[in-house]
């Protein structure tokens, strides 16, 4: 019998459409020759590939953290816990479980916060702020307690932990393990080259080299964090001992799924409402247009925040609706990407208001007119086709757009469900940290990376592919 | 010693050359037209002049003299200066002052004037939000170092600008596409130019304002003593300006005339055939041979120069035209050719000693269709009229009305052509759309075969349209676009079978319907635009310029295809155009518009030689003819002003403020149509 139970949840199902989706787009792509000429010409860029790959790497991490499952209870009795895990939690097992107490540095091997410790004997014991009367106490005890009773940065559970006492090798270790991380990296890359040989067999054209540098430095990072993890913190841990490497990693799929989901929601109503306006004209013209003026007139995070307050109540008010916390921060976290969907499809709806307009009076519209072709037809062979790089071009640049306003979204706190882990919660959480002293910024520095690169290789990526599709821009 | 000296001119993009050892010179005072189709290197040439050359392209070889300096060796401040200038201005030191006179300006000899060029769109050349005085005085200032509003006002009035004082202060948009053209050259004409390049002025202009244009330039010319360069694909406009011509072929220039030499007897093989396919030559062969024979069912096909010019980038043995060549020898593909004497000043770049006559294919004529006589027409439209409402003010109320089409009347046999003759914007494309129920019109009737038509028309009726690369969805193969109206109307039969079938009628292969349209040039595309239409076997084709995009050479083969399938089957045309020696090759009966109204109806003969309404007349004068250079008749007639708006025109007769003959009745009224004869109809007071 399975020791586990799948879980499916909302966004776990509109993610794997997508996935399946884009995989269905492309091989048909590969059979339309114009698209298949544009994909070649992002596969033949440098930039292209190389921020591909790196969107695939995210994607993947996402994909992990997607497959949810619950873990059956010891017993008899068909129980199974409450927690909804993913195969990314599984993966990553070591780092969710070897917490600390709170917070400690990247690679250290003792907390970032003094202690008191009893030196001789009894559990350490946590010093709470500056509470008086235990000052006082440790004052009246003279100096004998002294000798006793210390204050100092206590060793970690677990960062460090199999240095024992030796810790002047701390950072030949660290050194040993990076080196032997690297030689991982290196391997991986190896396998992955030798791998993807017939790949490269079936398209020499394509800039394989660029990828496979990527590959090289993307194996190397992770090789290295491997490595290190399994003995420290690489990222430190934060208020509560978590490691931040596992919050960053947990990050990365509210991420992806808010830049994908939300265009995915939005994508129906903005292409369906700019070709029907700008073909039909006349009053559904006068309606559409009414409808996204006034949307667009009303301050976008004041419509979110009415929104994503309007809902909560509604969740909060429904908890038999929803059988763990997991399925209720999904339910929150989708209708997120609805409100955002709601109030960004007004801008990709008005670019393709213009272009059919402008298509509409085209000669083989009205020749297809004249030949007696359907509207529904046109619509559908004449002027889809010829707006959807327009359609391909916003959605990649929604993309870096939405992921970043989710993180300010969450910062102001009408974002994501406390309990989801996102870049914008983990930025949230680093506004006291940087204003303590001494300053803790590991946690913002690891939530400020990822996103830099996720959001730069999305623009990167973005570009690239408005030069291979766009047929204004003029190819050299 | 000539103002300028092109030598050995090479412009490079990457490893092609678009323009390759190009040299001619050019006399003060003198006019000299680069004469080729689109693609041989024309514009860039005189570019390369002016050093102006896109990014992509270089100087690669060779030299240009202008007034004895040489452009290529100087430094981009000092050209900024030979730009339209009035001076090539002293190198500049490092500090920015000017450094002491002499330098540029005493290798000059004299305080020599530099070259400026006008461009083809007038629109695009001007700064939309500049006003036209704002624009001149920049040119002024940078120039003659000021810029007195008397010097801007004096030279809008030199080209021709009425209340040039009020103009000076109105912004592009104010300004119809001949006033535009006029702001522009005198912008070139600020820095008192020795040489003016005009790269192809007139091709975005209406016929009666290109004719008001070339005056203008040529006037100038002649009145300043400035040298010319007109870059043109047009034989007529060149026919009409230059003092000496250069043909030019995919990046050489393969032929150098005098004007009369050059129209009395072209010398090189491609010159030759592209004055035997215009359609001007096969219409007067056909006149001359309705007159011998008495028999009018005959056309004379046009001459075609088969296959296409070289794509950029072929590498060259011999002669760059053999493969297109009727004449070839051997010698032609293994050695470049050498410049010969052909007449006296008459330079022709060919291996063959003398001209030949051009093979018999001149000689051939086709049978027109047969011509059902009488009976009821195929087509008949009466009292079209096509009003788009002006809206203004927050309510959108209805204020006026544009009347593109004004009551428009048309009778079109089977088998017959009429031609829909105007200007830009007088609605000859809105009365075909009209027809077609493409545009719903606001009044009127339209009967098909006796058959009142509502909404869209049915297949029996098709479009051709203008824009050969608009026309075809880019998206889609020529196999699917083609198959479409068969799909639509659920035409019986396998679709793929008809599709080749309708390939191999428009004169393609087969075995191209996998392809897209950007694989095929203008032409074919043309082609395959005109099988989409067959596809239906409609009878009554609506060609919309069908071939105004196109080279001459290739205007010349859909004209033959178009023959050709009136003649297999059946087919009418309704042929819109503005141009009239098409018109006169292709259609039995002739429709002159003007503002929306039909002015003029009836034959080919009777409109085109014996036109009444003055408009007409002044249409027909203002076309630049070749043939009127071998009579040595260089009259014309001119028409002033621009057409009137059709939101507002004129009261009485429409042409009353431009017509040189108008009267008193003529403001009053429009003129009812006189009928002049059987099938000769015009609406002015004066032709009764």
């Amino acid at each position: 019998m399975l020791q586990i139970k799948f879980v499916l949840l909302w966004s776990d199902l509109l993610f794997f459409v997508l996935i399946a989706a884009v995989v269905v787009g492309g091989v048909w792509a590969g059979r339309v020759e114009h698209l298949r000429l544009a994909w070649r010409q992002v596969g033949q860029s440098r930039v292209g590939m190389a921020t591909a790959t790196v969107l695939l790497a995210f994607v993947l991490v996402a994909l992990l953290d997607s497959l949810h499952y619950r873990e059956r209870l010891p017993g008899d009795q068909e129980n199974y816990a409450v927690e909804v895990r993913s195969a990314l939690d599984a993966a990553l097992t070591g780092l969710r479980t070897r917490t600390e107490k709170t917070y400690s540095a990247p690679l250290a091997t003792h907390l970032f916060v003094k202690e008191s410790i009893n030196k001789h004997a009894g559990p350490p014991q946590v010093f709470l702020g500056p509470l008086r009367g235990e000052l006082r106490a440790a004052e009246f005890s003279g100096g004998d307690a002294d000798a006793d009773l210390g204050r100092d940065f206590p060793r970690l559970q677990h960062g460090g932990a199999h240095l024992g006492d030796d810790l002047a090798v701390h950072d030949s270790d660290i050194a040993a393990k990076a080196v032997k991380g690297l030689g991982l990296g290196l391997l991986g890359t190896l396998v992955f080259g030798l791998a993807s040989l017939p790949l490269r067999r079936a398209a020499p054209h394509l800039a394989w080299n660029a990828q496979l540098v990527t590959v090289l430095v993307l194996c190397l990072l992770a090789g290295v964090a491997a490595v290190l993890a399994g003995d420290y913190h690489v990222l430190g841990t934060d208020k509560v001992g978590q490691d931040v490497l596992y919050l960053t990693l947990k990050s990365v799929r509210t991420a992806i799924l808010i830049g994908t989901l939300t265009t995915l929601i939005m994508l129906p109503a903005a292409v369906l409402l700019g070709l029907l306006a700008g073909y039909a004209g006349g009053w559904i013209d006068d309606v559409i247009q009414y409808l996204y003026t006034t949307l667009n007139s009303i301050p976008g995070v004041l419509l979110i925040a009415a929104s994503v307050l309007m809902m909560q109540v509604v969740i909060d008010t429904h908890p038999e609706w929803f059988a763990t916390t997991a399925e209720r921060a999904d339910a929150r976290f989708l209708a997120l990407c609805a409100i955002l969907g709601i109030t960004s499809w007004t801008g990709l709806c008005r670019l393709l208001r213009g272009e059919v307009l402008k298509l509409r009076e085209l000669e083989y519209v009205q020749a297809a007119r004249a030949l007696g072709v359907s509207h529904a037809r046109i619509l559908w062979r004449h002027v889809l086709p010829n707006v959807m790089h327009i359609v391909m071009i916003a959605i990649v640049m929604d993309f870096s757009g939405l992921v970043l306003a989710e993180a300010v979204l969450s910062y102001v706190g009408i974002g994501v469900d406390p309990n989801t882990i996102s870049f914008g919660t983990m930025i949230n959480t680093a506004r006291m940290e940087l204003a303590r002293e001494p300053m803790v910024w590991w946690s913002l520095l690891a939530a400020f990376a990822f996103m830099f690169v996720l959001v730069l290789a999305a623009n990167l990526f973005a570009d690239v592919m408005r030069d291979a599709f766009d047929p204004r821009v003029v190819k050299r | 010693m000539s103002l300028l000296s092109v030598r050995d001119l090479t412009v490079a993009i990457g490893a092609a050359a678009p323009v390759d050892g190009v040299s001619f010179e050019i006399g003060a005072g003198e006019t000299f037209a680069l004469l080729g189709e689109s693609g041989c290197g024309k514009s860039l040439t005189a570019l390369a002049l002016m050093r102006l050359l896109p990014e992509a392209a270089r100087i690669a070889a060779g030299s240009v003299q202008f007034s004895g300096q040489e452009l290529c060796a100087l430094t981009e401040a000092q050209m900024r200066g030979v730009r339209g200038g009035k001076k090539i201005g002293p190198p500049r030191s490092a500090f920015g002052f000017a450094a002491p006179h002499g330098g540029a300006d005493a290798a000059l000899g004299r305080p020599g004037g530099g070259m400026a060029m006008i461009f083809q769109e007038p629109g695009a050349s001007l700064n939309p939000v500049m006003t036209i005085g704002a624009q001149i005085a920049e040119a002024l200032k940078f120039h003659t170092g000021k810029a007195q509003d008397e010097k801007i006002v004096e030279l809008l009035a030199a080209v021709g600008i009425p209340d040039p004082a009020r103009r000076a202060t109105e912004y592009p948009f104010q300004m119809s596409g001949g006033m535009k053209q006029r702001a522009m050259t005198a912008m070139a004409l600020a820095g008192e130019p020795d040489l003016l390049i005009a790269d192809e002025p007139t091709t975005a202009l209406d016929v009666t304002i290109q004719a008001q244009v070339l005056d203008l330039l040529d006037g100038l010319r002649r009145e300043r003593h400035m040298a010319m360069l007109l870059i043109s694909h047009d034989l007529g406009v060149v026919a009409q300006m230059a003092d000496r011509i250069g043909v030019m072929y995919a990046g050489q220039l393969v032929e150098v005339a005098p004007r009369a030499a050059f129209y009395a007897a072209p010398g090189h093989p491609y010159t030759r055939r592209l004055f035997a396919a215009l359609p001007d030559a096969a219409s007067a062969d056909q006149a001359a041979f309705r007159q011998s024979h008495g028999d009018s069912t005959r056309l004379r096909r046009l001459l075609t120069i088969p296959g296409s010019v070289p794509p950029l980038g072929t590498r060259h043995l011999g002669c760059r035209f053999v493969e297109r060549c009727g004449e070839a020898l051997p010698v032609c593909r293994s050695t470049p050719p050498p410049w010969r004497e052909y007449t006296v000043g008459q330079q022709v770049r060919c291996h063959l000693e003398t001209a030949r006559t051009l093979v018999a294919e001149s000689a051939e004529f086709a049978a027109r269709a047969k011509v059902g006589a009488g009976g009821t027409a195929l087509l008949e439209a009466s009292g079209l009229k096509v009003h788009f409402p002006i809206r203004r003010g927050v309510l959108q109320r209805t204020v006026g009305h544009v009347r593109a089409v004004d009551g428009v009347s048309l009778a079109l046999q089977a088998g017959r052509t009429v031609a829909l003759v105007g200007e830009s914007g007088c609605g000859k494309t809105t009365v075909g759309k009209a027809i077609l129920g493409l545009q719903a019109p606001t009044g009127g009737t339209v009967k098909l075969q006796g058959k009142l038509l509502q909404g869209l028309a049915p297949a029996a009726m098709q479009m051709v349209f203008q824009d050969p690369f608009g026309s075809l969805n880019p998206r889609l193969r020529i196999g699917e676009i083609i198959a479409e109206g068969l799909r639509a109307l659920a035409v019986a039969g396998d679709p793929a079978l008809r599709v080749a079938a309708l390939l191999e009628q428009v004169g393609l292969s087969g075995d191209m319907l996998g392809r897209y349209p950007h694989e095929f040039s203008g032409g074919q595309r043309q082609r395959i635009a005109i099988a989409r239409a067959l596809a239906v076997r409609p009878q009554l084709l609506i060609c919309d310029e069908p071939t105004s995009a196109l080279d001459v050479s290739v205007q010349a083969q859909i004209l033959n295809l178009l023959t050709d399938l009136q003649a297999q089957l059946n087919l009418s045309y309704l042929f819109i155009t503005h141009n009239i020696s098409v018109v006169d090759y292709l259609a039995q009966e002739v429709a002159v518009m003007y503002l929306g109204r039909i002015i003029e109806y009836g034959t080919v003969d009777e409109v085109l030689r014996s036109a009444r309404h003055p408009y007409t007349q002044a249409l027909l004068a203002a076309v630049p003819r070749i043939e009127a250079d071998r009579d040595g008749n260089r009259e014309y007639v001119r028409v002033a002003g621009d057409p009137p708006s059709p939101a507002r025109p004129p009261a009485g007769c429409h042409f009353h403020p431009r017509c040189p003959r108008a009267e008193a009745r003529c403001r009053e009224a429009y003129p009812d149509p006189v009928a002049l004869s059987a099938t000769h109809t015009a609406r002015c007071f004066l032709a009764a």
